[in-house]
């Protein structure tokens, strides 16, 4: 299959049926295999474990889309980590599926602390924006890179804290990364958004800020408020200050591959499957509007 | 070593508003356990200040519950009364999780057995009902579904598990459908023995005696066999 272009989705189990009931909604399927694996642990024999009857749903959609894969195991933050059981198995699955790019986020959940087996942190944390975490992501990005053969992507990340006094800005270190690392930048407008609500910026001098030749994939999403603070929960419908950035953005993102909407499963039976769907096809009107030959697949 | 240890502290700081407030007020304490760079210690007491740092404690607690949520379903619905002082207990015993759920359930329940033998913990059902949902979990966790099998005849299904409960294994399965902690403890018959718990999607329990049970936990023959259990492809 050619690389794909256009709109996709990240999928989730809850979705199963959607692919058969809007399949033209969809030119490609990101998948995370991080949620159909059972990890035993670092060290231990078969190690990565595909329980989940999923597998069988995700080998009929390869037979219909290109896949691409977003991960979130990598903890590509985490200073003076690297996984390479996980790379080997990220590799295993590539052979098997051949994802048309692979990704992950720019943040660390994992970490080794003392003799303690690997642990979580429960969620995505921020890096601080400094030199020496570039060099640090940046050579773990190369490697990857190096050993999967397909482009990879770094998402900017969500915070719920400001490290203070940092060497760069965001759009700076994101510029200096992919330039470093040779990735693409995975620009999560929903993410900007709820920066930007948190911390109190404009989103669009935000996104202008960035260098938009970098951006390959773009996130869009819903999320909602909590306790005085707007999440990035995927809750549903797109908010319109997002499509708006999309609008914005979109021209000026000269080397897209794609624009994927993101949902979580949990909010599916309540949003409808007819509502996913129009989200995807709003996406689909922005891409018409603003796509060159360049993205025709 | 010092971003890493920026890291780890970070981690910490962010399971619980308590943690930071004490480092705020200490940040000696802070010094002693983490080796950090003079930089890395003014971003760490800076960010425990932020307004915003209530989302990180919330998002911290919501993602640790959630594979309690989905897999100890029975024991949530009795220890409801006592959930959040509970969880707050269990987080600073266990203040790390894996990545898997698997992991996170085991320690939970092993909490909570902890506090049940020492007799900190009284609530009605709670040994029995904590009993079945690690069945469950020993059911949907089983990567190979070689946990009972023996070289003999008969061997239980892969999806069944025995255990030793003291009421009746159905009749509380049915009660905890609509179990409310907030109402009176509902009547199910006490019926101390051993029962074999079939789990597929929906949950089947049988009552098996003594020597059946103990045959089977020690994967020997099973010498009266029990028909239900054979007409019932449990026994298989
Ligand atoms: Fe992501
Ligand atoms: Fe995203």
């Amino acid at each position: 299959m050619n690389t794909p272009t256009g709109i996709g989705m990240i999928y989730n189990i809850a979705l199963d049926p959607y692919f058969d009931l809007y399949p033209h909604t969809l030119d490609y399927i990101e998948l995370t295999p991080d949620i159909l694996i059972q990890d035993q642990g670092p060290g231990q024999p078969g190690r990565f474990l595909q329980v989940a009857k999923e597998w069988e749903m995700i080998r009929g959609l390869a037979q219909r889309w290109p896949l691409v894969a977003h991960h979130i195991g990598f903890s590509l933050g985490s200073a003076d980590y690297f996984d390479k059981e996980y790379l080997d198995n990220v590799l295993q699955l590539h052979d098997e599926f051949g994802f048309h790019w692979h990704s992950d986020h720019l943040s660390y959940s994992k970490l080794i602390q003392g003799d303690d087996p690997e642990y979580n942190t429960c969620l995505a944390l921020p890096v601080p924006y400094d030199k020496e975490s570039l060099d640090m992501i940046a050579a773990k990005i190369r490697l990857i890179k190096e050993q999967v053969g397909t482009p990879f992507f770094i998402e900017n990340n969500v915070y719920f804290a400001e490290i203070p006094d940092e060497e760069l800005t965001e759009p700076e270190f994101l510029k200096n990364l992919c330039q470093e690392a040779g990735c693409g930048l995975l620009l999560d407008l929903h993410n900007v958004y709820v920066n930007s609500r948190n911390f109190n910026f404009d989103p669009f001098t935000f996104v202008d800020a960035l260098d938009l030749g970098t951006v390959q994939e773009i996130h869009i999403a819903g999320g909602n408020e909590a306790g005085g603070m707007y999440l990035d929960s995927h809750s549903g419908a797109v908010p319109e200050e997002v499509w708006q950035m999309l609008d914005h953005v979109l021209p000026r993102c000269t080397q897209i591959r794609g624009i994927t909407f993101e949902v979580d499963e949990s909010y599916i039976p309540e949003i409808g499957f007819e509502s996913v769907a129009n989200q995807l096809n709003k996406a689909r009107n922005i891409w018409n509007k603003h796509k060159t030959p360049q993205h025709v697949a | 070593m010092s971003l890493k240890s920026f890291q780890e502290a970070l981690a910490e700081i962010i399971s619980s508003p308590l943690i930071g407030q004490a480092y705020y007020k200490d940040p000696a304490s802070l010094e002693q356990k983490y080796s950090l760079t003079e930089k890395e210690r003014n971003r760490l007491l800076g960010m425990i200040q932020q307004k915003s740092m209530k989302a990180n404690y919330m998002l911290y607690q919501m993602n640790r519950l959630t594979p309690l949520t989905m897999l100890m379903n029975y024991t949530l619905k009795i220890i409801h009364p006592q959930l959040m002082p509970l969880l707050h207990e269990f987080w600073k015993a266990y203040p790390r999780t894996s990545f898997q759920f698997k992991d996170e359930i085991g320690f939970f329940s092993d909490f909570l057995k902890k506090k049940i033998a020492a007799g900190q913990l009284d609530m009605p059902f709670l040994e029995d009902v904590l009993n079945i949902d690690d069945a469950l979990n020993d059911i949907r966790f089983d990567k190979d579904e070689t946990s009972y099998v023996n070289d003999d005849f008969f061997t239980l299904h892969p999806l069944a598990r025995v255990v030793h409960l003291t009421y009746d294994a159905t009749a509380l399965v049915e009660a905890m459908v609509t179990y409310d902690a907030a109402q009176p403890a509902p009547d199910v018959p006490v019926a101390p023995g051993y029962y074999v718990l079939y789990y597929s999607g929906r949950l089947r329990c049988y009552p098996v005696d003594a020597a059946t049970a103990e045959a089977l936990l020690e994967r020997r023959a099973v010498e009266d066999i029990p028909e239900e259990l054979v007409d019932d492809e449990i026994l298989i």
